[in-house]
């Protein structure tokens, strides 16, 4: 499959353009904001708080003063770092259970498939607070919560995809053909899951954002040296009653980039499949088609 | 009562499907329409039906008892599905829902358009398994789908088709999915309560055997055009269209031949 | 393997199989008792000869999809023998078993899920080559034997799902011989297909058995392809063969009552 045709499939749907560019503008924010942004983000100016949007300040400024566009440019490094973060340790632990679960002998794969619906039962936010408990609150309880707790999930449903895959017609005819069993996986089982993994890890990616945002509002997550786009949304949120305008900058952040990230998974599935992609016919007649008078 | 299509077109996604289709089934006629896939058999059936898709684009008429059904909002098509008009389609497996009794199936029809009440459905439901043939009818009303085998689903099907009393059946492949020692006793219970009931029947299928044991008259359908229309023993052994005499030839080369 | 004995070879079956049976236990539905046993399979005995075209018949359910399995090494029997050319065939690792696969090759039944839908049609028609291991220009032979059933280039480049059924049918044919194996295994390979692709592959598989000296063995339900297709038949009935020998003396003097309402209930043109 030929690189740059992918990529024009990709975007060339509204939400695989929407979601790609949403997220190159969010990466970029990510890489360049801890090098330069107008403001220090965490520089405040109490005589300059709740500064309305203008020209200086592009979104306005906060109850204590600190310019918000710098902020939540900052935060975007942090929600980027979470996200790619907990994308990495789901997506392995998601592959790890599964194929423990799907491709071993017998009664492993019972005890994983027990192991993986007792883990499932354990909220997210449960496993970030006990470990928060454990070792305090940091961005790496979130990533390591949101990432396990997800990554268990990617392989409840990819376990059942796997299986699905290996039962499919075109399986027994690799084998017939004397493909090995490690071929039919990597040929075959792979390829046809693939595309499972790719929306499964792009919404783990943004259930880390979301519980970053909402650890990090319960105070288990980000310290408060570290911009984070929920520690915005906590501090706004207690003068919601009087200044409720301001909320709405890191809640569309965190909005816009879940978004982005379900949708841009669900594009890149569909970039991906080959029966969503139609081909010129060719001009030449088909000798396959011919009727077949047959004496 | 009767069926008359004429001059019928439709038009999936800008394409032409049915090019000009005219067919008419009389009173207590038995009328095959055969074709290979894509040749807008199927897609004919659901005009009469009217369970095309929204974008469809039809043009011509349909007229069953005299009135028109081509343009007809759903609301007054509706009522006929079940009652005037019964239908049989390819999967018995598919075509009836997993998590309801037989018995409720069969009855459906009676219950939507005579209103009928759930006591007497279920005694008119277990007279048509009885009529059908199926084992024990008391019983198997209250069976599932999965208890029963895929040609006694296909009775199932029949049943409901026919409980209402239609006027005109419709069947689209009914005996391709079956085994083929079903099939026969399936075909031989259409004829039957074809001409029980004196409801005409419009058969559609691929299979030129199939056809001859289903219907008395056909008209061969190739790339949405009606090429040929005749008694189905003309068909077979005096065939006039090159599409017709296609069908023949590969139908003898593989299908057998009792000599 | 000696082949110092050409006589008796050409005497000997190419594919047997002796004594064949596959029992399933169900799940148990209480911990107190062992699940029910289904017989899939029962004490099968079954030859092809070389160059001959055996048919089994049997409606579904009738263990023949069972008994091909078992003969193909893709099931483990739960008793009895598979032997090609004098040689045990035992299910196990695919690299044991690669010369089986080197002289074997198999057409299922459904089209539309026989063909990997992200693989492009050459590279599942080379699957075979490359699985072996096969020398030699595999793009040639990939053409060739593309052009062989009866596609284009044009079709090579594609995807299954661009494909009609017969055509793909022709894929699944081109993937089953690109090795040029001696034994071509069909299951019900024509029935989901129209009655016109039906006679144009029948007629495709007639051919490549007098070019290539094919063997067959086809499954099927219809007897019709059974008698345009195959020198002899078995016919199972709940996982036995009940009868066996040429086509003509079993199906047109039917010894077995299952036959023989099998014979009656077949639709005719005549």
């Amino acid at each position: 499959m030929r690189r740059g045709s992918w990529i024009r499939a990709l975007v060339s749907g509204p939400a695989g353009a929407f979601g790609a560019g949403w997220l190159v503008l969010v990466a970029a924010a990510a890489v360049v904001a801890p090098f330069w942004t107008p403001f220090d983000p965490f520089a405040t100016d109490p005589y300059g708080a709740w500064a309305p949007p203008s020209t200086m300040h592009l979104l306005g400024t906060d109850s204590v003063g600190r310019d918000i566009f710098s902020y939540v440019a900052r935060g975007a490094t942090t929600t980027a770092v979470v996200a790619v973060a907990s994308g990495a340790v789901a997506l392995v632990v998601g592959v790890a259970l599964a194929a423990l679960g799907s491709l071993t002998a017998r009664w492993v794969r019972d005890s994983v498939s027990v192991l993986i619906d007792v883990l499932v039962a354990f909220p997210t936010i449960l496993i970030a607070m006990a470990l928060a408990a454990a070792f305090g609150g940091s961005l790496a309880v979130v990533v390591v919560a949101a990432g396990t707790g997800y990554g268990v999930n990617i392989a409840r449903v990819s376990r059942a995809e796997i299986r699905r895959v290996g039962r499919e017609d075109y399986v027994l005819a690799a084998r017939a053909a004397g493909v090995g069993p490690l071929g039919v996986v990597a040929r075959h089982v792979l390829p046809n899951v693939a595309p499972l993994f790719a929306v499964q890890v792009s919404l783990a990616m943004a259930t880390s954002i979301l519980a970053e945002a909402g650890l990090s509002f319960l105070g288990y997550g980000a310290s408060a040296e570290t911009a984070s786009w929920g520690r915005l949304l906590s501090d706004l949120q207690k003068f919601i009653g009087v200044h409720p305008g301001t909320i709405v900058w890191p809640g569309a952040a965190i909005t816009l980039t879940v978004l982005a990230l379900n949708l841009l998974g669900d594009a890149v599935r569909d970039a991906g499949d080959p029966r969503l992609r139609r081909r010129a016919p060719s001009a030449a007649p088909d000798p396959a088609d011919a009727p077949g008078v047959v004496s | 009562m009767s069926l008359e299509i004429s001059d019928l077109s439709i038009e999936l996604a800008g394409r032409t499907v049915v090019d000009g289709v005219s067919l008419s089934v009389g009173p207590q006629e038995r009328v095959g329409l055969i074709g290979e896939s894509g040749s807008g058999k199927s897609l004919t059936l659901l005009a009469v039906l009217g369970l095309l898709p929204d974008d469809a684009v039809v043009r011509g008429g349909i007229s069953f008892d005299g009135r028109e059904l081509v343009g007809l909002p759903d609301r007054d098509h509706a009522p006929l599905r079940g009652a005037g008009i019964g239908v049989v389609f390819q999967d018995p497996t598919t075509s009836l829902d997993p998590v309801r009794t037989i018995g409720r199936q069969i009855a459906e029809p009676l219950r939507l358009h005579e209103g009928v009440g759930r006591r007497e459905a279920r005694r008119r439901a277990v007279d048509a398994a009885a009529e059908v043939g199926l084992p024990d009818p008391e019983r198997i009303v209250d069976r599932y789908p999965h208890q029963l085998s895929g040609g006694q689903r296909q009775r199932v099907v029949i049943a409901t088709a026919l409980i209402a009393r239609p006027r005109l059946l419709l069947a689209d492949e009914p005996t391709t999915a079956l085994d083929v020692s079903t099939q026969a006793e399936v075909l031989d219970l259409f004829a039957r309560l074809v001409d029980e009931r004196g409801a005409s029947l419009l058969f559609v299928t691929h299979d030129l055997a199939v056809l001859r044991r289903a219907v008395d008259r056909a008209a061969v359908l190739a790339d949405g055009r009606v090429v040929e229309e005749a008694s189905v023993d003309d068909l077979v052994h005096r065939p006039r269209h090159a599409v017709t005499r296609g069908l023949v030839e590969a139908t003898r080369a593989t299908t057998w031949r009792a000599r | 393997m000696s082949d110092d004995e050409p006589t008796r070879a050409s005497s000997a079956p190419l594919l047997s199989g002796r004594g064949l049976s596959r029992t399933y236990r169900l799940p148990r539905s209480s911990p107190f008792q062992p699940g029910p046993v289904r017989h899939a399979l029962v004490g099968a005995d079954l030859d092809v000869g070389h160059g001959e075209s055996v048919a089994l018949i049997g409606e579904s359910g009738s263990g023949k999809s069972t008994l091909v399995k078992t003969l193909l090494a893709l099931d483990t029997p739960t008793e009895g023998t598979v032997r090609f050319d004098g040689r045990p065939v035992r299910p196990g690792r695919a690299s044991a078993l690669r010369w089986f696969r080197r002289d074997t090759g198999v057409v299922l039944q459904d089209p539309y899920s026989s063909l990997d839908p992200r693989m492009r049609v050459r590279d599942t028609v080379a699957e075979p080559l490359r699985a072996l291991s096969i020398a030699g220009d595999r793009r040639a032979r990939v053409d060739e034997v593309l052009d062989r059933v009866g596609l284009t280039r044009h079709h090579a480049d594609g995807y299954p799902h661009e494909l009609s059924g017969g055509q793909r049918q022709r894929v699944a044919i081109a993937r089953a011989i690109v090795h040029r194996p001696r034994l071509l295994v069909g299951d019900e390979p024509m029935s989901a297909l129209d009655v016109t692709v039906r006679a144009q592959i029948l007629q495709l598989l007639r051919e490549l058995r007098d070019d290539l000296g094919l063997s067959l063995l086809t499954v099927s339900h219809d007897i019709g392809l059974v008698q345009h297709l195959a020198d002899r038949v078995a016919v199972l009935h709940e996982g036995r063969i009940v009868e066996q020998g040429t086509v003509d003396a079993v199906l047109r003097h039917p010894g077995h009552p299952y036959t023989r309402a099998l014979v009656a209930a077949v639709p005719t043109l005549d």
